[in-house]
């Protein structure tokens, strides 16, 4: 990061705090509390569809339970992390290690539990579905908020598959990601496909060329069809250019490959890559559901397989942040580990686990906040917010904070003003 | 249908007799002889607990059906034999489904609803039923459609093979032969991934659907004339009404197996991949027009007829017509207002387009789609001075127009379905209405009152389906939001919460409105309003919580009591509602109509935004109100007014930058038309029509199988044009829930400005060039596709045609640009295809392309994990594209897809002329 950049978002800071300042008494502005902000150049959020079980992950608790006996309680046993009396599954030994890097949050809470879809979309716009708005995805507001680090990239890259939920809503087409579902080709339509040649590809834009200049010299003061036309070699430029050149994850050492695992951590690594071509904002989805057919919806007798998935996760994420450090970049990237809900400490007939929303768990990392403290305490069984309750709105207040955007900045829904959250306030303590 | 009950222990007799001798030992048995409800001698069960007898198929003599078609019936449950629930209190909500049995063939449906004809046994469609109004309205929860026909097959043992998603019989002389079993609604999530092809009885038949049955009979046949009838259970308690892919297909020894036909007809399609898309194809056509007929009511007709007349009677005058100097004066009235204008400002217009040009714009604006080679050489070629308005009448008629429109009326009105647990601000699938409207030129004060009715069907197509929004506090204000931004172009949305700061409208007002959509007064709940606003907040919440807010018209300019004979039911505040906003003597509904109209074909709006009137100032107010009057005056119809602007010479103008770029209204003088980008719907469609294939999409629906709850589960069918398609819904992230064919579509789609999501209504997309946009056509599949010559596209038979390298390079041209090449154009792509061009044929013959995966995942089974690894290979399967043809040289065949490529990556392809 230069110098010049980091000046400029230190006054930046300033001048939101001088408003702050501004506004005392002034009941005009008190909808906009000043809000601490961090200086994260990226988020990359891992996505756990189907709700992460907290109590048998990040918020273990001694008591074990028994589907067979249909006693409530955590699958696993909790094992000590780096953070003093904060502990996690078993399944969790490398993210245990370097907990002093995480900071657990463990009362985020809705009450968006009977249908997935409903779920996942209050956790990617933080706010209830509205007939009226299409709410923006955090990943969209970020991009559209901070934009690339670099020309040529686009803001927001969606490792998983589409949906209107991750989209940007009514911040338009261009806060809006680009998304692949295949770590090695990268997104649809960005790479040559592997069958044309370089003669073939010549021969085609040769073809392209005479019908480009014809039609560009006929209508060259069209901005549409320059535009156009720009847009044509953008994308060829693309094809060679560095960008494209992140999903060739073959050039890391065979090494560090390993480290992050399998297609979960091979993920996260091409994140990295994607990172230092200066994306903005990477989802990437856990979806391995061939592991046990329902990836974290862990009803029945998925429930059985769950400690794959934890592991997969612990190996990738703890390679990740391990990665990123050596990189220097932790500080500069916020880590979030999310998910549409939690499940219960109790079991369903098919030793497998529900849906439960009012309390459960998400993780941040790095992004330069103050880890190694735990966020929020829940009862015995994890099911209940003891003290400290993160509303949806908090924890995306946080997110947004982290990377530099205020929580109550306006986006403009057309001429209608919408606040980033819905009036959401970052957890201060987590701020230097 | 007594006459029936009456015969059935007779015939029963006779089945049981006959059935025998028939099958050989070692033939597979029909499976009529083990179904446990197959008329065997009654065992010594208790009788109580004893499954009724089943009706034998009733006899239809020969003489009773007309040669040459299969008769088909449609039956639903007959109300008298059901005994009655309490009367329901009227209301928009579907009522819970009964709970009841699934169909039974000792209780078919009894009541005939419905007949018309087919020309085979093969049924991907049948036909709607419609109300008064000519809506969609649902069937009985149990409908049995019965097709028979006189049927003759060569001597000889023939095979006879049911296909059918539900419990289907097949009968000869009212003989059972074969039987599938009847669906029920079952649930289910992990269950084993079927592989259909070790299912389907004959391999080498098109994939056998999923959830689909199959029976096998042998018939000895006479070689005379027989009776085939074959009955069809469609859907059930909690199923959706779908027929799938239901057909009787007929073999003799060795031969493929072919649609059943009646005698007189020839043997019907290979039941192939490509035989059954042909079949399945034109069915949907005919029953479009089968539906057409049936939506048409004289009475309803008359009614709106009076209404026009009436219309005609207190329409406010007309403008005085302006009188430009000759040069000027165009060719109809547009023409003489944009010429005034032009006199004024002292400025020319563009030069009329070529007719080559004309011909693409024309046909682009009213179906969607590019002319054919054909239809630009044929009108390049005519001398006629009235070419151009042929054209236009020709193409109005076409009832592709309807394809044209739809997505447009899509995004205006929010239609939002969802496929699976719609909670995302969901409503029903009224697209198929709003199909229906322009397919039957529905006038749009007719189209207004039928929306705002939300009558018929909520989930399967009828108005109804607009008054749906899942997860919302107050569906009918969001709907009310839509209502008045669509059709009085005043834009309500901030009214939601709080009055609107830059518009002169208060929150009660729109209130008001909601609460004649739900004919009552509304209580507003907190939830609706902005909290927490401070003494200086720009904005206002003047609505209390629980306030109660009355259903009347708020907007006191345009509230006209309605002229006499308007309201059918004048209790009714939706249909006032409608009136009002139609009323022929207030000119606002008018002119918002053909100002969008106007903006559609030229780019630019009269009045722009098209939906947010206050702040906006009309280019020509004369000609707004010109065109506004000829609306009111002419029944409200669109393509009346659409034939003016087309016929005008200001549309048949050049696109010019300056037009392209005004933004002020004294800017748009109408001198030119604007630069327009083909539409994501029309690039898309014109891509598949261009070579003929198919989009290959899975059905929409995360439930192919029909067995999960109708509640929780919808399909949206098997797209043929792009508005048909719909977000795919994977929230959820799962792969086995990816639809791996239909996302190739649907991310180009995305890139052009479709928007998977329509939770609010949108007058006008982003039109703007992104990088993905030529990438995805240079690189992506859906390109890869569109070029690929395999033994599908129409470009290989376009290649393999004997003709010279110069003909085939102008026909491409033709095809794709509308136009021949240039001299340097000719020159440079028969330079690419001239070697190696009389040697391209190999000999090879064309190959059936069978799906390589052939496992089939639904929501029964999503959450095995093998469902997973079968949808991914599916992905591969897609990715690798279509297997290139054998006919041609490989070399040979890599060029010509490389002309290809070039051609419709060209910015000349993207964009009207």
């Amino acid at each position: 990061m230069s110098a010049s950049h980091l000046s400029r978002r230190q006054f930046l800071t300033r001048a939101s705090l001088a408003a702050g300042a501004l506004s005392v008494g002034s009941p005009a502005l008190r909808a906009e509390p000043k809000s601490p902000l961090g200086k994260a150049e990226h988020c990359l959020f891992i996505w756990l569809g189907g709700g992460m079980s907290q109590g048998d992950t990040f918020d273990c608790k001694p008591t074990r339970g028994d589907p067979g006996a249909k006693k409530a309680g955590s699958y696993y046993d909790c094992i000590d992390t780096a953070i003093p009396g904060v502990q996690v599954c078993e399944h969790l030994p490398r993210i245990a290690k370097m907990y002093e890097r995480f900071v657990p949050i463990r009362t985020v809470n809705h009450n968006v539990i009977d249908e997935h879809a409903a779920a996942v979309n209050r956790m990617h716009t933080g706010r209830p579905v509205s007939g009226s708005v299409q709410y923006p995805s955090i990943g969209s507001i970020i991009a559209h908020q901070r934009k690339a680090l670099t020309d040529g990239v686009p803001p927001y890259v969606l490792i998983g598959y589409p949906s209107a939920t991750r989209g940007p809503g009514f911040l338009g087409p261009k806060a809006g990601y680009v998304y692949l579902t295949d770590t090695a080709s990268g997104p649809a339509g960005l790479s040559r496909p592997r069958d044309i040649s370089d003669e073939r590809q010549a021969r085609r834009e040769s073809l392209l060329s005479g019908l480009r200049s014809d039609y560009l010299d006929a209508h060259s003061a069209e901005p549409r069809i320059r535009d156009y036309n720009d847009a044509i070699e953008e994308g060829f430029h693309l094809q060679s250019g560095d960008f494209m050149r992140a999903f060739q994850v073959a050039e890391e050492p065979g090494s560090l490959r390993e480290s992050y695992g399998d297609e979960f951590g091979q993920r996260c690594l091409l994140a990295r890559r994607l990172i230092q071509r200066g994306v903005r904002f990477i989802e990437v989805g856990f979806n391995l559901n061939f592991v046990n057919g329902a990836g974290w919806d862990t009803h029945n007798a998925a429930q059985e397989q769950q400690h794959l998935l934890i592991q997969r996760l612990d190996q990738g994420v703890a390679a990740l942040v391990s990665d990123l450090e050596q990189q220097k970049l932790l500080d500069k990237t916020l880590i979030v580990i999310a998910t549409e809900f939690g499940r219960p400490a109790t079991f369903d007939g098919g030793g497998g686990r529900g849906h439960h929303g009012k309390c459960f768990s998400a993780v941040l990392a790095g992004g330069g906040l103050r880890t190694g403290q735990a966020v929020g305490e829940t009862d015995e069984l994890a099911m209940n917010v003891v003290a400290e309750p993160v509303g949806v709105p908090d924890l995306f207040a946080t997110i947004l904070a982290t990377m530099g955007v205020s929580p109550a900045k306006k986006l403009m829904d057309g001429e209608r003003p919408v606040p980033a959250t819905d009036n959401g306030r970052p957890i201060a303590r987590l701020f230097v | 249908m007594s006459v029936r009950h009456f015969f059935a222990p007779v015939l029963l007799v006779g089945l049981l007799q006959l059935s025998s001798p028939g099958r050989g030992a070692d033939q597979p048995g029909p499976p009529v002889a083990t179904s446990p409800d197959s008329p065997v001698p009654p065992a010594t069960a208790a009788p109580k607990e004893k499954e009724p007898e089943p009706l034998p198929p009733r006899v239809i003599a020969l003489d009773e059906l007309k040669r040459g078609e299969v008769r088909v019936e449609v039956f639903e449950v007959d109300p008298a034999t059901v005994p009655k629930p309490p009367e329901p209190a009227p209301t928009d909500k579907k009522p819970a489904a009964p709970k009841s049995a699934p169909g039974s063939w000792a209780r078919p449906p009894s009541l005939k609803t419905d007949e018309y004809a087919e020309p085979a046994f093969g049924f991907g469609a049948y036909v709607e039923k419609y109300d008064a109004q000519g809506i969609r309205v649902d069937r009985s929860e149990h409908v049995l459609l019965r097709a028979a026909a006189v049927v003759t097959l060569p001597k000889g043992p023939q095979q006879l093979l049911v296909r059918a998603i539900s419990g289907a019989r097949l009968a000869i002389d009212g003989r059972a032969l074969a039987k599938t079993e009847v669906a029920k609604q079952k649930g289910g999530d992990a269950e084993p991934v079927p592989d259909q092809l070790a299912t389907q009885l004959v391999k080498e038949m098109r994939l056998l659907p999923a959830g689909h049955r199959e029976a096998m009979a042998t018939f000895e046949s006479d070689g005379l004339p027989h009776v085939v009838t074959l009955e069809v259970f469609v859907g059930g308690p909690g199923l959706r009404p779908e027929i799938g892919e239901t057909s009787v297909c007929v073999a003799g020894a060795g031969e493929p197996f072919r649609l059943l036909t009646p005698e007189g007809v020839a043997p019907g399609q290979a039941m192939t991949q490509s035989g059954w898309r042909l079949y399945g194809d034109a069915q949907i056509q005919r029953i479009a027009a089968l539906n057409a007929e049936r939506r048409r009511n004289p009475a309803e007709e008359l009614y709106w007829k009076t209404r026009h007349d009436l219309a005609r009677e207190h329409a406010q005058p007309a403008p005085a017509i302006p009188s430009p100097r000759e040069s000027l004066a165009g060719r109809n009235t547009i023409d003489r207002f944009i010429g005034a204008r032009l006199e004024k400002v002292g400025a020319e217009p563009a030069p009329v387009i070529g007719d080559a040009a004309f011909l693409r714009r024309v046909t682009l604006d009213t179906t969607g789609l590019l002319p054919t080679s054909a239809e630009v050489e044929a009108f390049l070629s005519d001398a006629a001075p009235d070419k151009r308005s042929r054209a236009i009448d020709r193409l109005l008629a076409d009832t592709r127009w309807a394809d044209r429109w739809v997505p447009y009326w899509q995004d205006v009105l929010a239609e939002n379905p969802g496929m699976l647990k719609a909670t995302l601000a969901n409503s029903g699938p009224f697209r198929f209405w709003i199909y229906e409207a322009f397919y039957d030129n529905k006038p749009m004060d007719r189209f207004v009152t039928e929306l705002i009715a939300m009558q018929g069907s909520a989930l399967y197509g009828g108005t109804s389906g607009f008054g749906v929004s899942s997860q919302n506090d107050l569906p009918m204000a969001a709907k009310a939001q839509i209502v008045s931004s669509a059709f009085l172009g005043m834009e309500m949305k901030c009214a939601r919460c709080h009055d609107a700061p830059y518009h002169p409208f208060n929150q009660e007002d729109l209130f008001n409105i909601a609460a004649m959509l739900q004919r009552q007064p509304l209580k507003v709940p907190g939830t609706s309003l902005t909290a927490g606003l401070s003494g200086n907040s720009h904005v206002t919440v003047s609505l209390k919580a629980g306030q109660e807010v009355a259903a009347h018209f708020p907007f006191k300019d345009l509230n006209l009591e309605p002229l006499s004979g308007v309201l059918r039911k004048p209790g009714d505040t939706r249909e006032q509602l409608a009136a009002i906003l139609t009323d022929p003597r207030h000119t606002r509904f008018a002119q918002v109509m053909v100002n969008r109209l106007w903006k559609e074909l030229f780019g630019a709006g009269i009045v722009d935004p098209v939906e947010d009137w206050e702040n906006a100032a009309p280019a020509d107010p004369d000609l707004l109100a010109w065109l506004g009057h000829e609306f009111i005056t002419h029944d409200f119809d669109l393509k009346h007014l659409a034939r003016l602007i087309l016929n005008s010479e200001a549309y048949q103008r050049g696109a010019t930058a300056a037009a392209s770029r005004a933004q002020k209204p004294e800017e748009r003088l109408f001198a030119g038309t604007a630069r327009r980008r083909l539409s994501a719907e029309s690039l898309v469609d014109s891509l598949f029509a261009l070579c003929g294939k198919d989009f290959d999409s899975e059905p929409l629906t995360m439930d192919p199988e029909n067995r999960q709850s109708s509640k929780d589960h919808s399909n949206i069918g098997v797209p043929r044009r792009a508005w048909q398609f719909t977000g795919l819904a994977n929230e959820r992230d799962r792969p086995a829930l990816a639809k791996p064919h239909a996302l190739v579509v649907t991310d180009v789609l995305s890139a052009f400005g479709w928007r998977e999501s329509r939770a609010d209504p949108r007058s006008s997309r982003d039109l703007d060039a992104n990088v993905l946009q030529p990438a995805l056509i240079a690189n992506g599949t859906l390109g890869a596709r569109i070029i690929r010559l395999d033994d599908t596209s129409a470009f290989t038979e376009l290649a393999l045609r004997d003709q010279p390298v110069e003909q085939l390079v102008r026909e491409l041209f033709l095809r794709i640009l509308s136009r021949p090449p240039t001299e340097s154009e000719l020159v440079k792509f028969r330079g690419a295809l001239e070697p190696g061009f009389a040697e391209r044929r190999t000999g090879a013959p064309a190959q059936e392309h069978r799906p390589g995966v052939t496992k089939a995942v639904s929501w029964a089974n999503h959450l095995n994990g093998d469902a997973t690894n079968v949808v991914l290979a599916i992905e591969k399967e897609v990715k690798a594209g279509d297997p290139p043809t054998q006919r041609l040289q490989s070399d040979w065949r890599e060029r010509m897809e490389d002309v290809l490529w070039a051609l419709i990556l060209s910015p000349e392809f993207m964009h009207l002329p």
